[in-house]
């Protein structure tokens, strides 16, 4: 079955990361003829044995983030040779769970874990787009199926993917689940998180933690104040954590990404018992 | 290199989830040197736990790994609640036992049928597979749907459930989609045994090597969450003794660890290692299934471990139904979890095999020390003294075949290496006499 016109050519590269988002595209496996059909899938590890690293790409799927400078190396070389670049799950938008490590020395983190650390090159945690140009992100952790899919129909029909940037908090009040962060005083991050989940962890009781990044509207500060105002515990736990690195504060990113500016990390990272509002560092 | 001297390289195993590269120089006949390289970037789990809230743990370690996150996360919620002295509810303990059946179905189905069967077959992957197997991967599809299905109806997501949280489930599942789910499981037990006929088929490489098999064994069924620390040379003992038995060290040419049984060698952990251990408490399809295909176990020919692995995916869905029967109807209750500090351990079984976590507990409930041994971490050393003897073994067979060998040993042991905590690639350098 060969059509004229000629398959965009597709390529799946894994940084640091689980490949929980590979597998989600492996789980969508409905859709998986359809794609097979109208792809031409050149590079995938985990898929297939043969692949091909060479040449250029149309479409180009990052998943996991930047630790070590082969990553750098590996992002610079594809990035020429692809039409699309797609940073595809927390880890590449935004850092992810790996970026846990930048709070600590890196010296430290690795001597943790291993008594010799002589061979290791690791860096920071960095998002892919610290490194190269993104053209796409889909977010979440892992990825959801459907916005994937979205993402991949739209390169094909060349328009732009209608990908959500309402709160988590629309979808939250559609289930109509009652209001973790006012009834339950938890540090749900639901108002200030981009939407597309279907507010699944609130809809199983438990709070949002971010992991789909800002909405593009996103008032942090308000949401911080608002955290504060109601003596919630825990936010300032979910505000330091670097896991979700569009909310982290600019020490880690001193070069901007400053969703958080620095006079605000201090109201953020007051601990409840303390002064309100501080304004140390 | 001499005219006699040839070199192999398998820069990257693929098909294994994580990367890995095997570098190995043969010399006149003799393997001068062998090396399992893990080279994925190390992301140092153990490190950044420490300080983390005992709530968050089970969350972070489930991003250890895309294709067992339910393992890791049901493993550290365990070992957090014996730190704590906490014991969920009988209930609780059984939901996770469906969560952990559900999703070593699911691991199982895409390693047979996507990750080994296109080495057996001889194809590149399962997408070229398509048009000849069509209905071999109908067939894996079908399974895998119905197997994410029940991950999904009991945790909410088939990757890191949200509902599995520190003392029990935050939402119960409805028992509509319970019952439901059992009778798709009921649709898909004669697809389970048509795998294992299937594997029947394929030509299992004739190789076999001793070695020791370690597991976990359950007082009256077939463990996958809570059992004993039991092997096929006499250790048995509590989850909570297992450094008493088991030594690790960091290997000198990878990111990985290697594990020893301390005073021995070597073992071999996963699906193979179970059914050798357990296979008296099999479910009687599972038991039939191998009589019928002629297969014996205990065997030491690590390529069937993909034969116990089909013989798994029947006892996994056997289990789920038989779990689904016995819970229903669901009892009301939340999971309510008092911090306490303390040191907690446990051992579950992971698809790929045994899964160690280990944390201590501060006052505040913060994480002080967090220690993480992977089934692929264990089975490395394992897998390089298998590699050993097969290249030993069939030392006059053409390079390329040798290479395609070791790399299939490679994909049999079903590796994940990003799980190592510490992951994997894979490259075979050799120096080959003609």
């Amino acid at each position: 079955m060969s059509s004229k016109v000629e398959k965009p050519k597709v390529g799946v590269f894994k940084l640091s990361s689980c490949a929980g988002c590979q597998m989600v595209m492996i789980y969508h496996h409905d859709y998986l003829p359809e794609v097979l059909n109208a792809t031409d899938i050149k590079y995938f590890k985990m898929a297939r044995r043969d692949n091909v690293p060479e040449g250029k790409f149309d479409v180009v799927f990052i998943e996991g983030a930047v630790t070590e400078p082969e990553h750098i190396k590996l992002l610079k070389e594809v990035r020429p040779r692809t039409k699309l670049l797609v940073a595809m799950g927390a880890c590449a938008c935004d850092g992810g769970v790996v970026s846990l490590k930048n709070t600590v020395p890196e010296h430290q983190v690795e001597s943790t874990v291993y008594s010799d650390t002589s061979k290791f090159t690791s860096i920071k945690t960095q998002p892919v787009d610290e490194v190269v140009k993104v053209d796409a992100y889909v977010r979440g952790c892992p990825v959801d199926g459907g916005e994937l899919i979205e993402l991949i129909k739209s390169a094909l029909m060349g328009r732009k993917p209608n990908l959500t940037n309402y709160s988590v908090c629309i979808e939250c009040k559609l289930n109509e689940n009652p209001c973790r962060f006012i009834n339950n005083k938890e540090a749900c991050m639901g108002t200030i998180t981009r939407g597309g989940c279907g507010a699944l962890c609130p809809t199983y009781n438990r709070p949002c933690r971010g992991c789909r990044g800002p909405t593009t509207d996103a008032n942090i500060i308000s949401y911080a104040r608002s955290a504060l105002d109601r003596e919630i515990p825990g936010r300032e736990d979910l505000l330091k954590r670097r896991e979700f690195a569009e909310f982290a504060p600019p020490n880690v990113y001193p070069q901007g990404r400053n969703v958080i500016k620095a006079t605000e990390v201090a109201i953020i990272s007051t601990p409840i018992s303390s002064k309100k509002g501080g304004s140390s560092q | 290199m001499t005219s006699q001297e040839k070199t192999i390289f398998v820069d990257y195993v693929t098909r294994v989830e994580g990367e890995s590269l095997i570098d190995v120089k043969v010399e006149n006949g003799e393997i001068k040197e062998l090396k399992l390289n893990v080279w994925e970037p190390p992301r140092f789990f153990e490190g950044f736990l420490v300080g983390c809230k005992y709530s968050d743990v089970a969350e972070i370690v489930s991003k250890i790994c895309g294709i067992c996150p339910v393992a890791h996360m049901l493993t550290a919620q365990r070992a957090v609640e014996n730190a704590m002295n906490f014991t969920p509810s009988q209930q609780a303990r059984r939901l996770r036992d469906l969560l952990a059946w559900s999703q070593n179905l699911s691991s199982h189905v895409l390693h047979v049928y996507f990750l080994a069967a296109p080495d057996f077959l001889g194809y590149d992957s399962a997408i070229t597979m398509l048009p000849k197997y069509g209905d071999a991967v109908k067939r894996a599809l079908k399974m895998k749907t119905v197997a994410n299905g029940l991950t999904t109806i009991v945790g909410g997501r088939a990757i890191a459930p949200p509902a599995a949280v520190l003392g029990g489930f935050s939402k119960l599942p409805s028992e509509e989609a319970l019952k439901r789910s059992k009778e798709e499981l009921k649709g898909i037990r004669q697809d389970a045994i048509e795998t294992v006929k299937l594997v029947a088929q394929l030509k299992i490489p004739d190789f076999e090597r001793e070695t020791e098999y370690v597991a976990i064994r359950g007082e009256k069924e077939y463990a996958i969450n809570e059992g004993y620390l039991y092997s096929s040379k006499g250790i048995k003992a509590p989850e909570r003794e297992y450094r008493k038995y088991i030594s690790e060290v960091q290997a000198p040419h990878s990111n990985a660890k290697w594990s020893k049984v301390i005073g021995r060698d070597s073992y071999q952990v996963g699906a193979l290692a179970r059914v050798n251990l357990n296979q008296d408490q099999l479910s009687e399809d599972s038991k039939t299934a191998i009589e019928e295909n002629g297969f014996k176990f205990p065997t030491d020919n690590p390529f069937a471990i993909n034969v116990a692995q089909a013989v798994e995916i029947i006892q996994s869905i056997d289990a789920c139904i038989n779990i689904i029967d016995e819970i229903l109807p669901l009892k009301d209750e939340t999971p309510n979890v008092t911090v306490a500090p303390g040191e907690g351990h446990a051992l579950t079984e992971a698809p790929r095999g045994l899964l160690y976590h280990s944390y201590r507990i501060n006052r505040r409930g913060q994480v002080e020390r967090a220690e993480i041994v992977t089934p692929t971490a264990q089975n490395t050393l394992n897998m390089e003294n298998d590699l050993k003897a097969l290249i030993t073994q069939n030392i006059d067979l053409p390079t390329d075949k040798l290479t395609f060998l070791c790399e299939q040993l490679i994909r049999a042991y079903d590796p994940c290496f990003s799980c190592s905590v510490h992951s994997l690639k894979l490259r075979i350098t050799k120096l080959w006499p003609r």
